[in-house]
């Protein structure tokens, strides 16, 4: 008798979320392993941000079920997204909150316990140690997203969920920020990440999903994209992102 | 293991509002050290103490028990009835990005919501106690600020509340509208029961009052009829501890006021909705109306229909001179910021108040100076108002200095483009709105007769009023120039009492240097009236006197232009923070 596998970190079954009359996802299938990096691509409107925000389980499906680490999102939301972090777009950070502080606070949000060595630990991995008690009126651009990722990682996320992580920050930062995510990785953390950056993608991703008009184009390590047609093989993931979604629909 | 999971987000939640409530004291204290936010707080505390005084020296023996009877249902009714608010589930983006994605419950996130709104309860407790309580024991302060603070929460709660059952989430089971039902019954009963207190009461005497006054008595006579009063209870025993006039009366009537303010709390987090993503909506619609009018802006852009950009009406001519591409970019910029019917509505409720507001006084005589008093102050509140409203000129572009001096063209034109279309739009919509409020005063005046006033205020409205706004906003746009740290106190962060009082400030400074500015068109125009004297007089001092302005406006245009030039984009930067 063997073992049941264990559940993927993040399974989307079916998800659909319509506006109205417009479908921004459309009957999503979708897994991450446990240690896997999955970009998720497309053009303006693709439906990027809206499946990012369902699996952070700010927007609701209309139909479809999200699990993570194998807990049903809509009926056990509380005990899902203790597994999950979410950082969206834009670091949208409290006025009168230090560095120190929101970093204190989201550890009493997400109980973890011996917080502070963890939180100087990582204000000083993300260089942030010289402005924990700076206040984000105080901070660049950059600083608040480091900051936002500081506060993700603090409860050990068994995944991550990146909305365009590398707006802003400064080439040294974003080489960090990419160590950062495969050393999270190679951690065991399933971290999905979406982005126009393309040669990013290709570089950190294991798989990438291509979304149009809220409905997976392909899936796939670059390997496997590369092999849907003839024409692909060799080509970078930017070509294939062209001639799948259409330059055409970069301009909607 | 769930009481655990509550514990921690209420301690989380907690900290949160202790650390920001600490954190913000201490930094407006240590801005405290910059003269611009000492002397704003001292203006804003002389302000204060200005009105409490005020308040103490004409205070009334009763409080406005009558005003709050009825304000509470008129709250009520306009929560349920029609179209469900869901700005009143706005969180602040920060409580979105943190809180809606952490492991705490709809209910956790209901409370948040609440803390969140306890800062700006406390300035309106701060204002009520003022008002009422003004220089007077901390033990006679305390219940009645706790009383406050029960109105000021009810409210809140009841507006969170009303929102949460009325909208419409998306993808979400709809529920049976049992609460609005049950608000709406109440509130046809309660004005079943004014209809039948007014009917009881016999016919309005208007002999000593006048019907508005009356009017008012008449209601405060209803609310304590028994069918009336019965109704009401909830609300009186709400009221009752912020209108007691004792503070042991205060304190007794608490119990009550706390048991009705438990069972709306009940109510409010009983079974919360999945609101999450209407609220998340909420939030970013509300963030955009916030910056949006924190640019002068007073409707958010609306998105373009199938994601096609919108072409203005508003035609650019080809030729002319290159300054009057910034004098269209304002006029379209100034369709999409202010909403016509915003401008119909404040018309209308302005012609309304002129018509309404001589009701207060059975006499004919003394009906006509209330109108002309009402009409007067409410065209000086709104002059002075108004290039706070209308912010679509320089002061907009303020932000973008690197292409106003890159732009080849004079910077003395920009100025004069710029501050020349935002005074004529604004004096259009001053002549739009108080058109017919001032026409019901014209109506009224025994002294000159209709037509007389009437000529006379249209010369007024035509000639002198625009040169009178062209210069008001010459010198708005001149002290965010000259002082932008003065001036850009609309910034975020920039809040607070020290603000407020760095507002008053300046707008004092700007009013005095609009009187300055005013002294030489005055005087020609006095000698131009002497030299013609008899019932021309005033018909010629006003075209002289705006003529003396427009030379004044260009000069300062000149100058400005020059300090224009010298101003570095880091500089506006650094002040406004």
């Amino acid at each position: 008798m063997t073992d049941a596998a264990p559940p993927p970190t993040l399974a989307l079954s079916g998800v659909t979320k319509r506006y109205g009359s417009v479908t921004a996802i459309d009957a999503l299938d979708l897994t991450v392993a446990a240690g896997e990096v999955l970009g998720l691509v497309g053009p303006n409107g693709a439906g990027k941000t809206t499946t990012l925000r369902a699996i952070a389980g700010i927007v609701r499906p209309s139909a479809g079920r999200i699990a993570i680490a194998g807990v049903d999102l809509a009926t056990h939301p509380v005990d899902a997204k203790r597994r999950l972090a979410f950082i969206p777009d834009e670091p949208h950070l409290f006025d009168y909150l230090t560095v120190r502080e929101h970093c204190r606070f989201v550890a009493r949000l997400y109980d973890v316990a011996d917080a502070e060595p963890r939180i100087d630990a990582l204000l000083d991995e993300l260089e942030l140690g010289a402005k924990r008690d700076a206040l984000p009126g105080e901070l660049s651009r950059g600083m608040k997203q480091k900051l936002a990722v500081a506060c993700a990682l603090l409860h050990d996320p068994a995944l991550l969920v990146l909305d365009e992580p590398l707006t802003g920050l400064d080439p040294v930062a974003i080489r960090r920020m990419k160590g950062l995510v495969r050393a999270l990785a190679a951690r065991g953390t399933a971290v999905i990440l979406s982005s126009h950056l393309l040669t990013l993608v290709e570089e950190l991703c294991d798989r990438v999903l291509l979304l149009r008009s809220g409905r997976p184009v392909a899936i796939g390590s670059l390997a496997e994209l590369g092999a849907l047609r003839p024409e692909f093989a060799g080509r970078s993931l930017e070509d294939v992102f062209i001639a799948l979604v259409g330059e055409d629909a970069t301009e909607r | 293991m769930a009481t655990a999971r509550r514990t921690t987000a209420a301690r989380a939640l907690l900290y949160l509002a202790r650390t920001q409530a600490r954190n913000r004291w201490r930094w407006r204290l240590r801005r405290l050290r910059q003269p611009r936010y000492l002397l704003g707080g001292v203006a804003a505390l002389a302000y204060l103490g200005w009105v409490s005084w005020g308040a103490s020296a004409g205070r009334a023996t009763s409080r406005p028990a009558a005003l709050v009877t009825w304000a509470l249902p008129l709250t009520v009714a306009l929560h349920w009835i029609g179209r469900p608010n869901p700005l009143a589930l706005a969180f602040s983006p920060a409580e979105v990005h943190f809180l809606f994605a952490a492991p705490v419950t709809r209910r956790t996130l209901i409370h948040a919501r609440l803390l969140g709104q306890q800062a700006a309860s406390l300035l309106l407790i701060v204002v009520w106690v003022a008002l009422f309580d003004p220089v007077t024991t901390l033990a006679g302060v305390v219940p009645r600020a706790l009383g406050a603070w029960v109105l000021v929460t009810a409210v809140t709660l009841h507006r969170t509340g009303a929102a949460l059952s009325l909208i419409e989430i998306p993808d979400a089971p709809r529920r049976l509208p049992i609460a609005r039902t049950v608000a709406i019954a109440w509130c046809c009963a309660l004005a079943g029961a004014v209809v039948y207190g007014w009917r009881s009461l016999g016919p309005l005497l208007t002999d000593e009052w006048g019907p508005l006054l009356a009017t008012a008595w008449r209601l405060r006579d209803i609310a304590e009829l028994p069918l009336p009063r019965a109704i009401l209870t909830p609300v009186r025993w709400l009221g009752a501890p912020a209108l007691a006039t004792q503070p042991l009366a205060a304190l007794a009537a608490l119990p009550l006021a706390l048991a009705v303010l438990a069972a709306l709390y009940a109510w409010v987090v009983r079974d919360p909705r999945p609101f999450e993503e209407a609220a998340a909506d909420a939030t970013r619609r509300y963030a955009e109306r916030i910056a949006a009018v924190r640019r002068g802006a007073f409707r958010r852009p609306r998105a373009a229909e199938g994601g096609t950009g919108r072409t203005s009406r508003i035609p650019l001519p080809r030729g002319g001179p290159a300054a009057l591409a910034f004098a269209w970019k304002s006029v379209v910029a100034t369709a999409r910021a202010h909403s016509p019917r915003n401008l119909a509505l404040f018309a209308g409720a302005l012609a309304v108040g002129a018509w309404v507001m001589p009701l207060i006084s059975p006499d004919p005589v003394d009906a006509a100076m209330i109108r002309a008093a009402f009409v007067a102050s409410g065209f000086a509140a709104a002059f002075i108002a108004l290039p706070g409203w209308f912010r679509q000129d320089l002061r907009a572009e303020l932000g973008h200095l690197v292409f106003l001096k890159t732009a080849p063209i004079p910077s003395r034109d920009i100025v004069a483009a710029q501050t020349a279309t935002a005074a004529l739009l604004a004096w259009f919509a001053l002549v739009l709105v108080f058109a017919v409020p001032l026409s019901l005063v014209a109506m009224g005046d025994s002294l000159l007769g209709f037509r007389a006033t009437l000529l006379l205020l249209a010369e007024a409205l035509v000639v002198a009023l625009p040169v009178l706004v062209l210069l008001h906003f010459t010198v708005h746009n001149a002290f965010a120039i000259v002082f932008p740290g003065w001036a850009r106190v609309g910034q975020a962060g920039a809040g607070g009492l020290q603000a407020m009082g760095q507002a008053y400030l300046t707008l004092a400074a700007v009013l005095l240097a609009l009187a300055l500015l005013l002294a030489l068109p005055v005087g020609a125009g006095a000698l131009a009236a002497l030299a013609v004297d008899g019932a021309l007089a005033l018909a010629v001092a006003i075209p002289v006197a705006a003529l003396v302005a427009i030379v004044e406006w260009w000069l300062l245009c000149a100058w400005l232009g020059r300090q224009l030039e010298r101003v570095e984009p880091d500089a506006l930067i650094a002040t406004s923070r």
